[in-house]
Order: C-alpha cells, then structure tokens, then sequence
C-alpha cells in the first residue's frame, strides 16, 4: 500500500514540476511561434542576402577553432560558431547570431574568403523569431544552457501529458467522461497523420 | 456552473484532450534539437518524368517553387537539399509530411525527373508540429492543412489554459513555504535572462 502512496506522490510532483518548467518556456515559444506565423502582422523585417570575396590575410595553420576566432575578430563576426570540412576541402565557418547568418568559406587554395551573409534587420521580433527555431548545443555557454532547457522542457511536455493521464486514472470515476476526452486527444493528431500519409 | 467547479473540470478534460498535441510538440522539439535517424525513416520509392515548362526565373527560391506548382507537388523546398552533382545536373528536394522529392533538373530539354520517396508515422507526427502554421507558401495542399491550423491552434490554446491552472493549483495548494517562491522566480528567471543574453549579446 505504502508503495502505491509514493508512486502518486512521485506522479503528483512530476506533473507540478513538470507544468513549472513548461508554463514559462512554453509560453516563450508560444509567443514566438505567433510571431513566427504572422511575419508580415508583425512586420518581421526580410532576410537580405549579400556576398563577397576578401583577400586573404593569414592562411590558416593550425587549429579551426583558433582561425574561427581570428575570422571573427577580423570580420566582428559574432555569435554561435560552428565548423566543418566539406567534400571539397573546403573549411565552412558559421556564425550564427539572431537575426544574422555568416558563412565564411576558406577554400583549400586559401586564396581568399568568400563571406555569405544572410541578414535581417535586428528587432525584438527578429530575435524571438529566430529563437524559436535555434538549436543545438554548440556556439558557447549560454546556447548551450537554452539547449538543456530546450530539451528539459520537451521532456516536462510530454512527461506532464503521462503523469496526468495517470493522475486522472486515479480519479476516474470523478471524471468519467475521461475517456471520451482522452481518446479524441490521442486520435486526433494520429487522425491528422494518417490523412498525410494518405494523401497522394 | 460555479467557477471552483468549472476549474477543475477544464484542468482533467482539457489535458486529457490535450495529450496526443503536447507527446506531439514535445517529440517534435526532441527531433528538432537532435535529428535522430529513425525519423528520417526513408520507405516505398517511385520515380516519374515528367515534361514541364522550365521557368525562366534567376532567384533560385522562387525557381523551385515555381518548378514544384508545376509539378503539381506541394511542400517546402529546404535550401540545404540543393546541389549539383559531379556531372553538372541539379538535384533539389521538395518535402511535405510523408513524402519527400528529389527533382532532377534537365541539363538541356524540359523533362524533369521525380523521385517520391515515402517516409513513415514518426516523420508525419514530427511535422504536424511546423503544420500549425499551415505551411505558408508551400504550395496548394488540401483542405485538412488549413483545418489543423485550427485544430492546433485551439489545442495550443486549451494547453496553455491547464498548465496555468495546474500552476495555479501548486500555488495555492503546495507551495506553502516563502523560500520556495524564491526558487521558483529564480528558475523562472534564467530562460528569460538566457534570452537577454543571446539577444544582446550574442
């Protein structure tokens, strides 16, 4: 019987703590989600796409992580910084900051660099809408700490969905249109999923 | 009906309604942040050619999407399944929930080549969670894409109302000690303080 106590209990605390994590980042999401659909209401500033090519003053010899810093220093490039090799030998460097993309591309020629730059205007709307879709850990301590609650919060969703299905179960009788309740929740986005994959 | 009745009513209904949408949002934010491979889950594969008007536009967005409604297809057309292969020939993709296309552009001639490639339930469920926005210039799709705008939308709506009222609850009922509510506006405070930070920052 104990054993039965501390199982609700542990269920009723999770369900708590579970919507305390949620109501704040989830109503930050929602809030950006809105503004993310009504770009235009909003008046979200449009990308603006430039390009160019600038000479080269160091070729790089050494570590990426040290010319990444040299290139942002050089260019005030700012922001998430991740690195890669493609298959042509070229070193693609991003930088991401809400509102502006940078790619620097270092052909193995190391000629010169080539920098993309997909900018917008730099708003309070900017910035939560480009929140909403960041992710990732990488590009330093605070993404990747919004990254950790980003994935908390995905599991305190779901985690708050099962626990008070279990909370309910216990009460059913108190609620008995639970079932009807509960059902159409499950079915209607598998619902919607089926019509998907049906759909030719 | 009395408020101190209706309260608890919506908080057990309107969770239970919800819990297919939140198990949904949350899966999807999982993939989003991690891309596993089972949802990228690639099924049956069909190819067509199809001959159809090559549009004579330069911006490369607007070329694929005009190359898509030509096609009769619907979807996104993501900027980072484009390229050219070793041959010269341009390959992008089209998606939607539950196929995925990967249309060949002629070198010369106006006949483009389709792949359809099928994808699963997981990859459909993770999508329905950018669907609420009702995939804005994506194409012409049928009719239940706008309906699960709505349906989302009033979900969305109902979710926010039961989490409120469940941090009602712990409010009035459990959070009995003053410290706590030190904890709480702490822990509250980091995202929106993380959020300054980026914002600022960088």
């Amino acid at each position: 019987m104990a054993g039965r106590i501390d199982f609700h209990t542990i269920v009723r605390k999770t369900h708590l703590v579970s919507s305390m994590v949620l109501l704040l980042f989830l109503l930050m999401y929602v809030f950006s989600g809105v503004i993310l659909i009504n770009r235009v209401k909003f008046q979200v500033p449009e990308q603006v796409v430039e390009q160019k090519m600038v000479a080269i003053t160091e070729p790089m010899d050494g570590a990426p992580d040290v010319y990444a810093n040299k290139l942002a220093r050089e260019l005030d490039l700012k922001g998430r910084t991740v690195y890669r090799k493609d298959g042509d030998e070229n070193w693609i460097f991003n930088y991401n900051f809400p509102g502006t993309r940078v790619t620097v591309t270092l052909r193995p020629e190391q000629d010169s660099l080539q920098i993309y730059t997909v900018h917008q205007e730099r708003t309070f709307f900017t910035t939560v809408q480009q929140m909403h879709v960041l992710r990732g850990f990488r590009g330093g301590w605070p993404y990747t700490v919004w990254a950790i609650f980003y994935d908390t919060s995905c599991l305190a969703l779901v985690l708050f969905a099962v626990t008070g299905i279990l909370l309910w179960f216990r009460i059913r009788q108190k609620y008995p249109y639970g079932w009807i309740f509960l059902m159409l929740g499950i079915s209607v986005p598998l619902l919607f999923s089926y019509l998907y994959l049906l759909w030719r | 009906m009395k408020w101190s009745r209706f309260l608890p009513k919506l908080h057990v209904y309107g969770g239970l309604l919800c819990t297919g949408f939140l198990i949904m949002v949350g899966f999807s934010g999982y993939v989003h942040q991690h891309h596993p491979k089972f949802v990228q889950h690639e099924g049956r594969k069909t190819s067509w050619e199809q001959r159809i008007q090559t549009p004579g536009i330069e911006d490369r967005l607007l070329y694929k999407q005009a190359i898509r409604d030509s096609l009769g297809l619907f979807g996104h057309t993501p900027w980072w399944e484009d390229y050219k292969d070793s041959t010269g020939v341009s390959h992008f993709m089209i998606a939607r929930p539950g196929k995925e296309y990967w249309v060949t552009e002629p070198v010369t001639g106006d006949l483009f080549l389709v792949d359809e490639h099928r994808t699963g339930l997981l990859n459909v469920l993770n999508q329905l969670h950018p669907l609420g926005a009702g995939m804005q210039g994506h194409g012409n799709g049928p009719g239940f894409i706008a309906l699960w705008k709505w349906v989302s939308l009033a979900l969305g709506i109902i979710a926010i109302m039961v989490l409120c009222i469940s941090v009602y609850y712990w409010f009035t009922w459990s959070v009995k000690k003053k410290h706590w509510w030190y904890y709480i506006i702490g822990a509250a405070l980091i995202p929106v303080t993380l959020f300054i930070l980026i914002w600022l920052v960088g």
